[in-house]
């Protein structure tokens, strides 16, 4: 797909239209796995797999050629956290088929590892988050920032214009919340 | 979504904020009287005790994620005590072994399972040869290598027990000059590594470690690189953002200047407790690498009570230790082109040791010579002009502070010079004086007028003044600086500020001798000589009011041994007090030239032939350089080498005409002395050409002026030389016209207009006229005639005497008809 439609899909995709995010993944996501495969050959061991790491390095990418503005940081980001999600969630599904492209993991942020990493459970996660998505937009995207892309409470503050306490007292809410999502059956 | 979901939610949020506030014993009351669902109220307990229990867990289950491929207990002869950290693709244990009964802790780092491959392991042993190379007491020092049994390469490193160095500086509540002291010794690890040719390209504080001794361990070598000489190192490799280069992040060659980058991140980080530029994310670093944004001032960081408190000082108080110097040295690591940082660690180590020991550092703020640089480039001065710019910055700035020998104010002095060369700078480049300033006497004019907004000391005020007023007489706008010595002159005599006054007086007295006002010049220059011998007059002042009494004395013909004795002393006092070479050889130079005048061409060939060893290194001495190769010229000539007089003389023009422009004040006299040598050597016309050039532009600067009488007389004789005896006729006249009531009428100067006069009626055949003419110049050029070029003019005088007597004699009537 031509690149300029990056922008354009970014746009549709914050003005809410659905398909646009499908469409986004498919022309995002083979660059990322294309960075991180790149980027494990080449480089560094540690840090190199944080999905950070591999999602700068697109942007860089497309800022270099100018496919993507500065401007458009916020989206980018939000996206990229959204497809880290789908990453996880597919590798939960199907471990079979990202063995075969290689084993690169992408690992769970630390403060996601009270969640017992099985396949169910991350199952049940995902639930949980298309239900916050639908009840708070916004916690959800901090959530997908700070535990899918290992941004930092700052970073996460800075994209989102707020500030570092705001994530954090969010974040705490979520926590609980989700906790209760996962553990209560009634729920 | 609906309005009352909504609700639900907010109140959700609102119950738990609430209830996670309360101490856990008042949890269920307060909630009571909070909320009346009690589906609610045990839907947010649920939720209050998952958010704690969520980290508590953490701690636990870190390590299992880590190790999950099953934990070796076993490296070689290595003991493995447990996990010390983890990342994607490798795994760091500590572990230990017994040497000699004594347990010697390790840490061993070794590929994740899965990770296993060519690109790896050569990676692996790429860091593993860098790491080989160093051996330095703040390095992680590699002890071992091996493979496991199923053939995974592993390293045995020093095991480092200590604190990341910003909790370290933050624990220990250091200073801002004890983090400067432990910062040092980063930059000496890697000022080490870059000998090594070792760039490493991911220093960041995580990977800096501080022992409880204090320290400093630099850990992680992975991301590094060997510089091949002739090579341009690049990574596709993205090391944290927040400390990585501009030109990182825009992958482009790497060098050492990387390295200097991340310091200066590291340092601005440790000083203000925040990151440069609020770069706490990738696309805030990535954005200011491709903006080129410059560096932030550390001033401008937002200072927390929290961050003056682990810097054991007070909010306003770190604001301002974090301006000047130290700020300076940041922002010259952080620039955005590698150019502009500092060259080397060692660069960086020197500034940042001096700023310790409160010494001047060596980089200085951009803003001034930046706007400099700008302002010359707009206007496209010469060379020249750039060269008296700088003599205006130097002037102004540092000779201000070299002459009242106060080396401890020096550094607040180059502070307020910098911000009023800013505003100079800015000022001339706007459009605020109505226009673009574009002579460098306007702009010497408008530093005068905002300098007392910047100068309020007066002492100072008027050392800046002086050196401006020097940089106009330089400039050759003698109106301006004369104006000016003499309202610092009015200023200092008032405070009893001898050395100002002194100074003063002596370039006032100066100036007016070479606008002829010889009473005033002569009692200016004694009043200057008479101040200075005062002890708060620096020797540099000294030196200069012995010089211009004695020589202008001298030069305007009132030549006594005294004067002789004067400029000596000022050279020996230059010498003994340690002026500058400069200074010394213009003292040399002054000497030398009276010499000259007194006829001993020998030594001062001599004099002049030192001067040049100290001028010919100075690109900035150029103007120097060939006044010196004027005079050189002048002794060779009247050794009669005509040829070398020609070729030096030739020289010194040249010279002038490219430091101080063809219109200078010194290519002009240059140009008189060229015309003479080429009437010399038979090459009249040419000469009578750059005459007729020079000679109006002569008029123009000091039409009025005794000295003008000098390019007029190379005009007459250029004249002569070319048989136009009727202009020479009328030049040699304006020459006793600018003389007379300014040059004491016995003076020698009389007597060579006159013999110039007589000649030219002796070529128009008037010779009973030219007889009177003849008469005088025989009489005063018989006076004091010392020099070889002196008695060759009497001579010659004598010699015109005799023919026109002889002529009129003859034919007393032949000027009649040749009227």
């Amino acid at each position: 797909m031509a690149d300029a439609e990056i922008t354009q899909l970014l746009n549709e995709w914050r003005e809410g239209e659905p398909a646009a995010l499908d469409r986004l993944f498919e022309a995002v996501y083979p660059r990322l796995r294309e960075i991180a495969g790149a980027l494990f050959r080449n480089e560094r061991l540690e840090n190199l797999l944080q999905p950070t790491s591999v999602v700068n390095e697109l942007f860089l990418r497309l800022v270099r050629k100018r496919e993507l503005r500065f401007e458009d940081r916020e989206h980018f980001y939000s996206l990229a956290a959204r497809i880290m999600r789908r990453v996880l969630m597919d590798h939960a599904r199907d471990s079979k088929r990202l063995k075969r492209d290689g084993g690169v993991r992408v690992p769970l942020d630390e403060n996601l590892v009270w969640i017992d990493a099985s396949d169910s459970a991350l199952s049940d996660l995902d639930e949980a988050l298309l239900k916050l998505d639908r009840v708070d937009p916004v916690k959800c995207r901090i959530v997908e920032l700070r535990f899918f892309l290992g941004f930092t409470a700052s970073e996460t503050a800075e994209l989102l214009s707020t500030s570092k306490a705001t994530v954090d007292r969010e974040l705490r809410f979520v926590k609980g919340w989700l906790y209760d999502q996962l553990h209560d059956p009634a729920t | 979504m609906t309005a009352n979901v909504q609700d639900d939610w907010q109140h959700l949020q609102a119950l738990f904020e609430l209830i996670d506030r309360t101490p856990e014993r008042a949890r269920v009351q307060v909630l009571d009287s909070a909320c009346t669902d009690p589906e609610m109220r045990a839907r947010v307990l649920r939720m209050v005790r998952g958010a704690n229990e969520s980290e508590s867990s953490v701690a636990h289950e870190e390590l299992s994620l880590a190790g999950s491929g099953g934990r070796p207990t076993q490296f070689g002869p290595y003991q493995v005590l447990g996990v010390i950290g983890s990342g994607g693709v490798g795994t760091v244990y500590l572990a230990e072994r017994l040497l000699g009964g004594a347990p010697q802790r390790v840490a061993i780092k070794v590929l994740s399972p899965h990770a296993a491959g060519r690109h790896f392991i050569e990676r692996f042993h790429r860091e593993q040869h860098i790491l080989a190379m160093l051996d330095h007491p703040y390095i992680t020092r590699l002890r071992d290598a091996g493979l496991t049994d199923n053939g995974q390469p592993y390293l045995v490193m020093d095991f480092v027990e200590g604190t990341q160095l910003d909790d370290y500086c933050d624990r220990e509540s250091l200073s801002v000059e004890a983090r400067v002291r432990l910062f040092l010794q980063v930059c000496e690890a890697i000022a080490y590594a870059h000998r090594n040719l070792i760039v490493h390209l991911d220093l960041k504080p995580s990977n800096i470690l501080v022992t409880t001794e204090g320290t400093v361990k630099l850990l992680d070598f992975g991301t590094s690189k060997l510089l091949q000489p002739d090579e341009s190192v690049t990574s596709t490799i993205l090391a944290t953002p927040a400390y990585a280069s501009p030109e990182q992040l825009r992958n482009e060659p790497l060098t050492t200047a990387c390295d200097i980058y991340a310091l200066g991140a590291i340092l601005f980080f440790l000083l203000t407790g925040q990151m440069e530029g609020g770069r706490r994310s990738a696309a805030v670093a990535i954005e200011r690498a491709f903006k080129e944004t410059q560096p932030q001032h550390l001033a401008a960081a937002q200072i927390t009570e929290e961050v003056a408190r682990t810097r054991a000082t007070t909010g306003p108080r770190l604001q301002r230790l974090l301006r000047g110097d130290i700020d300076t040295i940041v922002a010259k690591c952080l620039r955005p082109n590698a150019t502009d940082r500092y060259a080397s660690i060692d660069a960086l180590i020197q500034d940042l040791t001096r700023y310790l020991e409160g010494r001047p550092i060596l980089a200085r703020p951009q803003t001034a010579l930046y706007l400099g640089g700008m302002f010359l480039r707009r206007h496209r001065f010469s060379a020249a002009i750039t060269g008296l710019l700088v003599v205006a910055l130097i002037a102004t700035g540092v000779l201000a502070g070299w002459r009242q020998h106060e080396a401890l104010r020096d550094g607040r002095r180059a502070l307020t010079m910098q911000s009023f060369m800013y505003r100079l700078f800015k000022f001339a480049n706007s459009n605020t004086v109505g226009k673009p300033t574009f002579s460098v006497t306007e702009f010497l004019e408008l530093s005068l007028r905002l300098l007392p907004d910047y100068i309020k000391d007066p002492v100072d005020l008027r050392q800046a003044q002086l050196g401006i007023a020097e940089s106009m007489y330089e400039n050759d706008a003698y109106p301006q600086a004369r104006k000016t010595f003499e309202t610092v002159a009015t200023s200092a005599h008032v405070a009893g500020d001898i050395a100002a006054e002194a100074e003063a007086d002596a370039f006032a007295g100066h100036i007016d001798y070479a606008n002829g006002d010889l009473q005033s010049g002569a009692a200016l220059t004694e009043r200057a000589l008479k101040l200075s011998q005062d002890n708060s007059v620096p020797a540099s002042v000294r030196v200069w009011s012995e010089i211009y009494y004695a020589w202008d004395r001298d030069d305007n013909g009132f030549r006594t041994d005294e004067n002789l004795r004067l400029l000596k002393q000022a050279v020996d006092e230059a010498r003994r007090g340690h002026l500058s070479e400069r200074e010394t050889a213009d003292a040399l130079y002054n000497y030398g030239e009276d010499v000259e005048l007194r006829g001993d061409m020998k030594a001062a060939a001599a004099a002049f032939n030192e001067t040049l060893n100290v001028y010919k290194d100075d690109p900035a001495a150029l103007c120097e350089q060939s006044a010196v190769y004027g005079e050189l010229g002048w002794v060779a000539v009247m050794q009669d080498d005509h040829a070398r007089g020609l070729k030096l003389v030739q020289k010194a023009y040249d010279g002038y005409r490219r430091c101080a422009g063809p219109e200078s004040r010194g290519a002009l006299t240059e140009v008189i002395f060229l015309a003479g040598e080429l009437v010399q050597v038979g090459r009249g016309p040419e000469a009578l050409a750059i005459m007729n050039n020079a000679l109006p532009k002569w008029r123009q600067l000091n039409g009025t002026s005794p000295d003008f009488s000098e390019p007029l007389n190379y005009m007459a004789m250029a004249e002569l030389a070319t048989g136009h005896a009727v202009e020479a006729e009328a030049h040699a006249r304006e020459m006793v016209e600018v003389q007379t009531g300014k040059v004491d009428p016995k003076d020698r100067r009389f007597g060579v207009s006159h013999l110039l006069w007589a000649k030219a009626l002796v070529q128009q055949g008037r010779f009973t006229e030219a007889l009177p003419h003849a008469r005088i110049a025989d009489e005063l050029l018989a006076r004091n005639a010392v020099s070889p070029g002196a008695k060759e003019k009497m001579a010659e005088a004598h010699e015109v005497l005799l023919d026109v007597e002889a002529r009129a004699a003859r034919s007393g009537d032949g000027q009649m008809t040749a009227h």
